[in-house]
C-alpha cells in the first residue's frame, strides 16, 4: 500500500513539474545581443532585468508611425504613479542600424523630452536585429526610397525579460496598458 | 642485423603504400568539393516581377545571381546538424527559438526513427533553427524575393508564369491535401535553374518572412487599420489570378520564428554562386 502511495505521489509531483515549466515563458535577454545605446556604450540587455520594460523597434528618420509609437508610450508613463513609472524601463530598437547613429538616437529622444534615465535607444547588428525582431513580432521592409515599412508594435517584458504581453497597432487604451504595467511592477 | 633490415624493407613498403595512396586523400577530397559544389545551383541573375509589390517602384525588382541548394534540407541532414550542435537538440532548445513541437516527428532527441527517413525534407523546424543550420554551412536562408525568383521558373524557362500549363500543374499540387507520408527529396524533375521541389513537396522558411506586408485580413476589403503601419498601406496584387502566390505569401506572414509546422522546412542560399 506504502508503495503504491509513493508511486502516486511521484507521478503527481512529475506531473506537476510539467505543467509548471510549461508556464515558464523563455526570456528575450537569451538572444543577448550587444546593443550601443544613444551615449555609444555597449549595453546589454541584462540592465533590464528586475525592470518590467517597454520594448519597441523605431529608426531616427521615420515619419509617420515611430513618433507616434514613442508618444503613445509616454502617454501610457503618464497614466502610472510616480513609484510605478521609476520602476518601468523603456527600450527603442533600431530599426535601421546601417544609417542611424547614437547622435541620431539621441536627437530623438531628446526631440521628445523622454526621460533619458529610464529610456534606453540601441543599435544592434542586421542580424541581432532581425533576430529581435523576429521574437517582438515586429515585421519590416526597406524600400527603395530609403524608408522602412514597418508595422506598429511594442512589447511589455516582465522584470526577466519575459514577454507578459504585445500591444498590435496603437489602439489600446494608454490607461489599460497603465493598470496592465501595474501589476507588473507590483508582482515579485 | 635482420631488424635493421626488416625494418628497411617496411620502411620502403610504407614508402611504396603512401607513394600510391598519396593521391587518394585528394581525389577524394576533390570528390567531396565537387558533390558540394553539385549540391548548390546558381540561379538568376534576372529579374522578378513580385507578387505583391511593395511600392510603385517595386513591380520590378532586379534579382542578382546567387546559389540556391537543389534540394531542400533533409532529416538526415538536420540530424547530422543537431549532432554537432546539441543546444538545437529538440530536448535542449530554448522555447525562445522553438516550439514544443519541434523535430516532434523524430522518435528520439538524435534518432530519427521509423516515422522520419532520411532523405524526407525535415520539417518541424523553426526560422531560428532552420537560420542556425544554414549559418553552420556559412550560408543563410534565401529571401523572399531570391526565393520566389527560382520559384518562378518552370522546367524549360526562367519565367514559367505566362506558361499556363505549368501555372495550373503548380496549382493542382497546391489544391492537393499534404501527403500523409512526405516523399523524399529530389523525385521530381528540376526547374530550369537546376533546383528541385520548389512546389509541391513542403512550405519554405525565407530570411525575411517577417517582411510580408499583408494586413490581418486583406479580404474584407475595409479600411486596413492605418495605425498598423507604415508606409505604402494599399498593396495590389500584380497577377490576380496566381493563387499559388497569394497562399505562399499568407503562409508566410502567419508565421511567427519559433513556429514548427509539419509542413514547413527549408533550404539554404549563399550570397556568392559557386563557379559554374
Amino acid at each position: 500500500m506504502k508503495r503504491h502511495l509513493r508511486l502516486v505521489v511521484f507521478v503527481l509531483l512529475g506531473l506537476t513539474a510539467r505543467v509548471v515549466s510549461a508556464d515558464t515563458a523563455p526570456s528575450i535577454y537569451e538572444l543577448s545581443p550587444v546593443l550601443t545605446d544613444q551615449d555609444a556604450k555597449s549595453m546589454s540587455l541584462d540592465v533590464f532585468r528586475g525592470y518590467p520594460t517597454i520594448v519597441s523597434m523605431v529608426y531616427a528618420t521615420c515619419p509617420y508611425t515611430c513618433p507616434r509609437i514613442i508618444s503613445t508610450i509616454q502617454k501610457i508613463e503618464a497614466e502610472v504613479p510616480e513609484k510605478v513609472r521609476s520602476r518601468v524601463r523603456v527600450l527603442l530598437v533600431s530599426l535601421d542600424p546601417a544609417h542611424d547613429t547614437p547622435e541620431s538616437m539621441r536627437a530623438v529622444l531628446l526631440r521628445h523630452k523622454v526621460d533619458v534615465t529610464r529610456w534606453r535607444f540601441g543599435l544592434a547588428s542586421d542580424v541581432e536585429t532581425r533576430h529581435l525582431a523576429a521574437v517582438l513580432g515586429v515585421k519590416y521592409r526597406s524600400t527603395p526610397d530609403g524608408d522602412i515599412n514597418h508595422n506598429a508594435v511594442f512589447t511589455v517584458l516582465d522584470h526577466d525579460g519575459r514577454v507578459a504581453r504585445r500591444f498590435e497597432g496603437l489602439k489600446t487604451p494608454p490607461a489599460d496598458v497603465a493598470r496592465f504595467l501595474n501589476t507588473l511592477v507590483n508582482t515579485p | 642485423m635482420r631488424r635493421c633490415r626488416l625494418g628497411h624493407l617496411l620502411g620502403r613498403a610504407i614508402a611504396v603504400l603512401v607513394f600510391i595512396a598519396g593521391p587518394v586523400p585528394v581525389v577524394i577530397g576533390a570528390v567531396a568539393q565537387r558533390s558540394l559544389v553539385e549540391a548548390v545551383a546558381v540561379v538568376g541573375p534576372g529579374v522578378l516581377k513580385p507578387f505583391y509589390p511593395p511600392s510603385p517602384r517595386e513591380a520590378e525588382i532586379s534579382v542578382p545571381a546567387f546559389g540556391l541548394d537543389r534540394l531542400p534540407v533533409t532529416n538526415g541532414d538536420f540530424l547530422d546538424f543537431v549532432r554537432a550542435h546539441p543546444k538545437w537538440r529538440r530536448d535542449r532548445v530554448s522555447r525562445l527559438f522553438a516550439d514544443v513541437r519541434y523535430l516532434e516527428h523524430w522518435s528520439l532527441p538524435q534518432v530519427l526513427g521509423a516515422d522520419a527517413h532520411s532523405r524526407q525534407p525535415v520539417v518541424n523546424v523553426s526560422w531560428f533553427a532552420a537560420e542556425a543550420y544554414c549559418e553552420a554551412q556559412d550560408k543563410r536562408l534565401p529571401t523572399e524575393t531570391q526565393w520566389e525568383f527560382a520559384a518562378a521558373a518552370s522546367e524549360t524557362g526562367s519565367d514559367g508564369r505566362s506558361d499556363m500549363g505549368w501555372r495550373m500543374q503548380v496549382l493542382d499540387w497546391y489544391a492537393r491535401p499534404a501527403a500523409k507520408v512526405l516523399p523524399a527529396v529530389g523525385r521530381r524533375r528540376p526547374n530550369y535553374w537546376g533546383v528541385h521541389d520548389l512546389h509541391g513537396l513542403i512550405w519554405e522558411w525565407v530570411l525575411d518572412f517577417n517582411s510580408s506586408m499583408v494586413s490581418e485580413d486583406s479580404r474584407e476589403g475595409k479600411d486596413e487599420d492605418k495605425t498598423k503601419f507604415c508606409g505604402a498601406g494599399a498593396l495590389a496584387a500584380s497577377e490576380k489570378d496566381d493563387y499559388a502566390s497569394f497562399m505562399r505569401i499568407a503562409f508566410r506572414s502567419s508565421l511567427e520564428a519559433a513556429f514548427t509546422t509539419s509542413t514547413l522546412g527549408f533550404r539554404c542560399a549563399t550570397d556568392i554562386p559557386p563557379s559554374r
